[in-house]
């Protein structure tokens, strides 16, 4: 009897060992000590972002303004100042202006499939020009089809009549149009903080700018200024799901 | 006295015993192979975990994967192992009030991700919502009508890269974790395809590949990344990723360049100067599903 116990005992020894060695098998590997936890905020200075109208350029090719440091939205062109965050960007950033911001659409493309577009200045050089229009709805013999919606703007809100090729900020002083977002931003200036502080208006490039650029968009790339309600559209990519598509969630 | 009573003596049957265990236990240890298909290389086969290759040994793996990719797809492309940035570690925030759900994030991450053409495969879903109403169960993915319609919201939902990543804790093989800058990650090489982490997520993030990914030569994106956009195996899991070939180059992620409105912000978070902390600070931002504690680095907001 004694033997046959020893043997049992030695016949499920056996195979516990086997059990264990074949748990073992999907091998451990060791863990980070600390994967990367995210760090208690810091008191930041995020708030004071770059502006410097001076340091923006037209480039030659036309249609792009750049600069370093953040945009000048908002901000009238005499105030200029770079903190010390920004200074240790060495990529710029480039705000894109569309190359139709101040110019009549002619419908034609150049070679490069642009658009061409006719300086306000071309039609508009007569002194005894009838009176500025008021509202689109005015307009009978030019720009008839215009469709406007923007709140109570009248013409003039933004245009000057004598200087057609320049835009008209709320104290009068002249704008250049590649300088649009400074017009928008004296009444959109939620909007305006958040684009300058980079959660508004989207952009392409690095989000390093140790490592490389960065190109944004303007406020009229996404609005039409005479009906800046962002339009709806179709969505693409209509996702295929093998289980919704059969709607069996309803 | 009882060693021949059936002829067969106690020292022959426990022979007989342990000779069967023994065999079990080896055909057991080998039943890997049983697996082994004509796509499978010995390399493969006996490769390590990704965290154990040497620097020499992830280059071999990198050179067959790219010379399997030419054999299978008949495309040249350049796969990477791009390892985390020390002092970076990204976070991502989304506002809710600019989304107008056109989905251009999804159709980017499809192609940016070498993502399997016919199942339409992307890592983002978005979701329609009723305004006033923030339970995903009645989200619609499926919506096919012009956007932004009238009273809905658009909610786009991907990996949320928890810092308490419950597809992490439930792998049986460790072949996702988190890296230090925040990523989670899939060895595609290392995951048996068990799914577990796909149940596990909260958010639905995860996607299996049920099918080889079938992409046509010239719409391989060639940029790729070990850990992120090359094309995966059949029957592994795979995962938003932060796009983290472009993002640890510096780059922002393919969702965020696509987006029109401009309602994706991406960054470090450890940079107090970063568009990303701006957010963080300043805007009202919630997680999804908080109530679960998995702390999820993406971020959703509304305009006040």
């Amino acid at each position: 009897m004694g033997r046959k116990r020893f043997v049992i005992l030695i016949v499920s020894l056996l195979g516990l060992l086997g059990l264990l060695a074949l748990a073992a098998r999907p091998r451990k590997i060791a863990r980070d000590s600390n994967p990367g936890e995210l760090e208690p905020a810091q008191v930041a200075a995020g708030e004071a972002r770059g502006l410097s109208l001076s340091e923006r350029a037209m480039s030659d090719h036309g249609g792009e303004v750049a600069a370093h440091g953040a945009p000048a939205v908002g901000v009238p062109a005499d105030a200029a100042s770079v903190p010390a965050a920004m200074d240790r960007s060495s990529f710029p950033t480039t705000y894109h202006v569309s190359r139709d911001v101040g110019t009549l659409d002619t419908g034609m493309r150049d070679i490069n499939g642009r658009h061409i577009g006719v300086p306000c200045s071309t039609c508009h050089v007569q002194h005894a020009e009838p009176p500025f229009a008021e509202r689109p709805d005015q307009l009978k013999e030019f720009h008839t089809g215009l469709r406007f919606a923007h709140g109570d703007q009248t013409c003039s809100t933004c245009h000057v009549q004598e200087e057609r090729d320049k835009l008209r900020l709320a104290d009068g002083r002249r704008l250049e149009f590649a300088e649009v977002m400074t017009l928008c931003a004296q009444c959109h200036g939620p909007q305006a903080r958040d684009y300058r502080n980079g959660s508004h208006g989207g952009m392409n490039g690095y989000w390093d700018l140790k490592r490389g650029p960065r190109t944004r968009n303007s406020c009229t790339d996404c609005h039409n200024p005479h009906m800046p309600a962002y339009p709806q559209v179709m969505p693409v990519f209509q996702p295929k799901d093998r289980f919704l598509e059969s709607k069996v969630h309803e | 006295m009882s060693e021949l009573e059936n002829g067969i003596s106690r020292r022959t049957a426990l022979k007989g015993v342990g000779a069967t265990l023994g065999a079990a236990a080896f055909a057991r240890a080998l039943a890997p192979l049983t697996e082994w298909t004509a796509d499978l290389s010995v390399d493969q086969f006996l490769q390590k975990h990704y965290r154990e290759l040497t620097p020499e040994a992830m280059q071999q793996v990198l050179g067959r994967l790219e010379a399997e990719t030419k054999r299978d797809y008949g495309v040249d492309v350049e796969i990477e192992d791009i390892k985390p940035t020390p002092g970076v570690a990204f976070a991502y925030a989304l506002n809710l009030s600019i989304c107008i759900g056109c989905r251009k994030c999804a159709e980017a991450c499809h192609k940016e991700n070498n993502h399997d053409r016919p199942s339409q495969n992307s890592y983002i879903r978005v979701l329609e919502m009723e305004q006033g109403s923030l339970d995903m169960e009645r989200g619609d993915t499926m919506y096919d009508h012009p956007v932004p319609a009238p009273g809905k919201f658009y909610m786009p939902v991907q990996c949320q890269q928890c810092d308490n990543p419950p597809c992490v804790h439930v792998c049986p093989v460790e072949a996702t974790w988190k890296e230090p800058d925040g990523i989670v990650v899939v060895d595609y090489n290392w995951c048996i395809g068990c799914r577990y982490c796909e149940a596990a997520c909260p958010y639905h993030a995860r996607r299996f590949n049920w099918q080889k990914p079938e992409i046509p030569a010239e719409e391989i994106n060639p940029i790729q990344a070990y850990l992120s956009n090359r094309i995966r195996p059949q029957g592994v899991v795979e995962k938003c990723h932060f796009c983290l070939h472009r993002t640890r180059q510096g780059r922002l992620p393919a969702c965020l360049e696509a987006c029109p409105t401009g309602a994706r912000v991406f960054g470090n978070v450890l940079d107090p100067a970063s568009e990303i902390r701006w957010v963080l600070e300043h805007k009202r931002v919630f997680v999804l599903k908080e109530e679960l504690g998995t702390r999820p680095r993406f971020f959703y907001f509304f305009d006040e």
